[in-house]
């Protein structure tokens, strides 16, 4: 057992991360929060459509895989519901499942132990049957309607078809109820068996706890499977945009619009990607936050009446920017953004816009800690690529203007960009 | 929660929870006015073009450039019903000195952004200007117009239109009304708020009630207090049911039914807390009656719960399903319904639901806006701010009490959104 802690006195906070053997790292991040947050991640998403294990064939596996078994993991094998476990012990359990990740979680005032050790055990202890399978098919079913029917998952989800060919990014977190309908208890099994191992796997507690009571629960816990040995067949698409727009038409009162801009420089270095993270959030505050001379351009034409939404997500084989919004005349605040864009190429960016964006994204880098959710969510990200999330305030400081230059001339093209439509019917 | 309540200036209220759990604090400004076709447009229309600019910080850049400069402070405001009161917060997010390591700068800071919005807007010929009236008039009704793209919060709003068309809260801010909304009217409006109207500050942060008093008495001195309003809570009116439908093409049904709560609101009865309790049992949860008995056992939806609106004595039970299980649904609703009235609870069910409401109660004090929400309504309804006081009367609640509760409750209105199937092009 090896326990290494992580400090930082400007913040006033710590954490340890604890190495088990034949158990996920676990992470412990005392809070003197009335609640303690736990969750188990599993570094498997939608993306993980197809994997080889050593020395055996590629395995294709059915759209929506991931989330399906996120949701039969509660079942327990005396056919209790594991919900019902948590709600006796007065947890408020829940689970989700991302393009990357698939986590299940709880928080709690009281009896954290007793929630805590029916966290380890639902992880350990799959049960499925053909019966609980197919009914679990019918409410996913409804799940994906229900996305079907929201025009900003809509709007998002074609604008990744259009930057994206063939990368599984592309594909809806749920499937389709044509993919849904191939999953079997088997390949539930076999999934379960492949990436639910303790190295593809982390714990993480936020809150009043030890690290010594959560070592002895983690450690108590003897389900946890043997490590496999895989690899993921996922390869980043580094091209252009498949398609460069898209329209969909729904039941919408106002259009809504999803620009994504592709990146096709992906580095393999952990840390030089989280560098390059932190620098495009400094640069998507300077050109698209309210403050940006854009945005009030687009405000004071009656081109938007709401701001942009921002965000961007990168990992080892995807990286890309969205910028989200509803608009009467979506394409014409689409071709306004791009001629900004290019007016920033040709005369640049402001340093004054620089200094002010970054002493706010350090504002972020501070005040993230005062939620235990959101420290255990961030917490999973920086475990997965074994990163310290204190370190964040003096990387946020150490990025200079000629680096979020950089990144600009690097991110922000025509030619990497795809933009996605949802328009009224009528 | 110890709420200390204290004046500044010649009659400025100010309202502090102080903590150092916290990096980020919040400095909330909130006034209250009632439901009214003739003045709510204005009244939500107020804020949003007062933040456009002021005097100092003429333009919405210029705000959001000093937000950035005080390491992301944000200021905003929203609006909501209490009931038949229009309650509007205009709020400061903002790190604390002590987390950034300087000294009065971001409270004074933060402080003076809200007063100079709300005090000294720019004015051209002694009116709000026109321009950013009518460009934020746009912006609302916009927003009016995305929140329909919604169906389930469609659904929901057309129910309480339905459930509570007799009272004030039945009125939902429309396009029209914010059209007739000119700018001398939001001028007047708004001088009529600052001489009449009753401002209240609540702080939730590190400081110390006389340090925030002493800063707010330097940029809000000058306000004048009205008298203060008082939410306007009344449980909503009974009425003969009424069921409406309206086709959309959308790909999933949504249901919204309304259930009279036998007139309970929010108060510190007995009745009061065996209804939170009642509501969790029925619909509040993944193991309620209705999420395991309309989703788990007969898996009709995806989802299916219950919420409980405490200043209209109205509990809202919505579900997304497939319109061909409608009547199965709505079967299994009132199926469920009719074992609460019997008071067929288990005791597993009633454990698990205090449990579920203590655990939600233990955590606002983890949240700076939990702490403000929970204490400032009950603060003006004059319910304890106890967080002791309200889980002990939770764990108090018996069966027999929920039943008696459960048994008054009776189905109003139910609105349901019919799902044509979808009709959608691409290119």
């Amino acid at each position: 057992m090896k326990t290494e802690w992580f400090e930082s006195a400007r913040l006033n906070e710590k954490y340890c991360r604890i190495s088990l053997p034949g158990r996920p790292k676990v992470y412990v991040f005392p809070k003197q929060m009335s609640n303690t947050y736990a969750l188990c991640a599993v570094r498997y998403g939608s993306v993980d459509r197809s994997y080889q294990c050593v020395g055996g064939k590629k395995i294709i596996l059915p759209d929506g895989i991931a989330h399906f078994l996120e949701h039969k993991m509660f079942t327990e094998q005396d056919g209790s519901d594991a919900f019902d476990i948590f709600s006796s012990y007065g947890a408020d359990a829940n689970a989700y499942t991302t393009y990357d990740r698939t986590v299940y979680l709880f928080n709690c005032t009281s009896n954290f132990d007793k929630s805590f050790g029916t966290l380890l055990h639902m992880v350990t202890h799959p049960y499925f049957t053909k019966e609980s399978v197919d009914r679990e098919r019918g409410i996913i079913a409804q799940e994906i309607g229900m996305y079907d029917d929201d025009p900003d998952a809509v709007c998002y989800e074609n604008m990744l078809a259009t930057l994206y060919h063939d990368h599984p990014v592309r594909i809806n977190v749920c499937g389709t109820v044509q993919s849904i309908a191939k999953i079997t208890p088997e390949l539930l099994y076999e999934c379960h068996r492949t990436f639910y191992n303790p190295d593809n796997m982390v714990i993480i507690v936020c809150g009043q706890v030890t690290p010594e009571s959560i070592i002895d629960a983690v450690m108590c816990e003897t389900g946890w499977g043997e490590t496999v040995a895989f690899e993921r067949c996922v390869d980043a698409e580094l091209c252009g945009p498949a398609q460069k727009v898209i329209t969909r038409k729904m039941k919408v009162a106002m259009p809504l619009f999803a620009m994504g801009f592709k990146e096709n420089d992906i580095d393999a270095d952990v840390l030089s990607r989280h560098r390059r993270d932190i620098t495009a959030s400094i640069l998507e505050r300077m050109l698209f936050s309210t403050s940006s001379e854009l945005y009030n351009e687009l405000y004071d034409k009656g081109l938007v009446t709401s701001p942009l939404s921002v965000g961007r997500a990168a990992e080892d084989s995807y990286a890309f920017t969205e910028l989200c919004g509803t608009a009467k005349d979506p394409s014409a605040v689409c071709e306004y953004i791009m001629s900004h864009i290019r007016k920033i190429h040709r005369i640049g960016l402001t340093y004054d816009d620089f200094v002010r964006c970054q002493r706010r994204r350090l504002g972020d880098a501070i005040s993230r800690f005062d939620s235990t959710e959101e420290i255990a969510n961030a917490l999973i990200g920086y475990a997965f690529d074994e990163l310290d999330i204190l370190n964040d305030v003096e990387l946020v400081e150490s990025i200079d203007f000629d680096e979020v230059k950089n990144l600009f001339e690097k991110m922000y093209h025509e030619d990497n960009m795809a933009v996605s439509y949802v328009m009224p019917l009528k | 929660m110890n709420v200390l309540r204290r004046n500044f200036g010649s009659s400025g209220e100010l309202m502090t929870l102080k903590t150092d759990k916290f990096k980020r604090n919040i400095l909330i400004m909130t006034y209250i006015v009632p439901i009214s076709p003739a003045t709510s447009a204005s009244d939500v229309l107020l804020p949003a073009v007062l933040l456009r600019g002021s005097e100092k910080y003429p333009t919405n850049a210029d705000i959001a450039r000093r937000c950035e400069q005080l390491y992301g402070a944000s200021l905003g405001y929203y609006y909501s019903y209490l009931g038949d009161s229009l309650m509007i917060n205009i709020y400061a997010d903002f790190l604390s000195d002590r987390a950034i390591g300087t000294q009065d700068e971001i409270l004074c800071g933060v402080t003076e952004l809200m007063a100079q919005t709300m005090l000294a807007p720019m004015l051209e010929d002694g009116d709000l200007r026109a321009d950013e009236v009518a460009k934020a008039k746009i912006a609302l009704c916009d927003s009016i117009r995305a929140d329909d793209n919604d169906t389930a919060a469609y659904a929901f709003r057309r129910c309480r239109e339905l459930m509570c068309g007799n009272d004030p809260c039945g009125y939902s801010l429309s396009v029209d009304d914010v059209m007739r909304v000119t700018p001398e009217s939001l001028s007047a409006r708004y001088f009529e708020l600052r001489t009449e109207g009753h401002w209240e500050f609540f702080y939730v942060g590190n400081e110390d009630a006389d340090s925030v008093a002493k800063t707010l008495e330097i940029y809000f001195a000058d306000t004048v207090h009205g008298a203060p309003e008082l939410p306007r809570v009344r449980a909503v009116s009974d009425h003969p049911m009424r069921s409406e439908q309206e086709s959309l093409p959308v790909t999933q049904g949504k249901l919204t039914m309304g259930i009279y709560a036998g007139g309970i609101t929010m108060s510190d009865s007995d009745d009061y807390y065996a209804t939170l309790m009642s509501v969790e049992i029925f619909g509040g949860s993944p193991i309620s009656k209705l999420f395991m008995n309309v989703r788990e056992r007969l898996g009709l939806c995806y989802y299916c719960g219950a919420s409980y609106n405490k200043q209209k004595g109205v509990i809202y039970v919505s579900a997304g399903i497939d319109p061909k299980d409608r009547e199965a649904v709505e079967r299994e609703i009132y199926a469920q319904l009719e074992q609460m009235k019997q008071g067929n609870i288990s005791d597993a069910e009633l454990h698990a639901a205090q449990l579920a409401l203590i655990n939600s109660a233990r955590q606002i004090s983890d949240r700076p806006y939990s702490m403000w929400s929970f204490c400032n309504i009950r603060t003006m309804l004059g319910v304890s701010t106890s967080l002791d006081h309200h889980i002990e009367r939770i764990e108090h609640v018996t069966v027999e009490q929920v039943k008696r509760v459960a048994s008054k409750w009776a189905v109003g209105d139910i609105f349901f959104v019919d799902a044509e199937g979808k009709c959608e092009y691409e290119n």
